[in-house]
């Protein structure tokens, strides 16, 4: 296993560990708060801990020698982000309009948690379904 | 795209495994470019023929739209 590799592993599985204990800690210690910003914190440091330990068991691999990465994956990792970054701006419009019509009242803090958690769900969405397909054209 | 990775591969008595080690890829890019469902970079062509000890046009080939490769 290289050096870049475990620490590629290491940063995710550290940021994602911060993330859910900063969201454990605004729910217990600013209760007062609102639920928004825990729960993007905590949802977007689950999806960083189990990418974090889907890489460590790629470059953990018995037969060794081959990366957890390629381009491949690169280029579907890229593509899954981009599609789910364009959603994201789609479901924004959509969620300023519902305001907009006042079919529901969503606050900036609750319309952005949201929207985190909705591109980092969507993102891990889109890479699954490119890897399900093995390309993006 | 279709390709002759699987029939160069077997030639050699190379698994897919240890394919993906000389190319340095992973073993599911070996499994879909063997299956013509992904388009590899002149990058990875390249490396794969080498590693099959043949040239890129003997391994990889494309058809056109009207059938013409």
């Amino acid at each position: 296993m290289s050096l870049s590799s475990k620490w590629r592993y290491l940063y995710r599985l550290i940021v994602g560990l911060v993330m859910v204990i900063w969201g454990l800690a605004e729910l217990l210690l600013n209760p007062g708060g609102g639920p928004a910003i825990p729960v993007a914190l905590i949802a977007a440091g689950i999806v960083f801990v189990i990418a974090g330990f889907r890489l460590r068991q790629e470059v953990s691999l018995p037969f060794g020698g081959a990366p957890g990465q390629d381009e491949r994956t690169r280029k579907i990792g890229a593509w899954g982000i981009s599609w789910s970054w364009t959603f994201t701006l789609f479901f924004m419009a959509g969620l300023f309009w519902l305001d907009y019509f006042r079919v529901m009242t969503l606050s900036a803090e609750i319309a952005l948690g949201i929207s985190v958690v909705f591109m980092a769900i969507s993102a891990r969405l889109f890479q699954w379904y490119f890897f399900t397909r093995g390309d993006v054209e | 795209m279709q390709t002759k990775i699987r029939e160069y591969r077997a030639r050699l008595g190379l698994t897919q495994e240890e394919l993906a080690n000389r190319v340095q890829v992973r073993r599911e890019t070996i499994v879909f470019l063997e299956k013509g469902k992904y388009n590899p970079s002149l990058r990875l062509a390249w490396a794969v023929a080498k590693a099959l000890q043949v040239k890129i046009d003997e391994i990889f080939s494309f058809e056109d739209e009207e059938g013409k490769g």
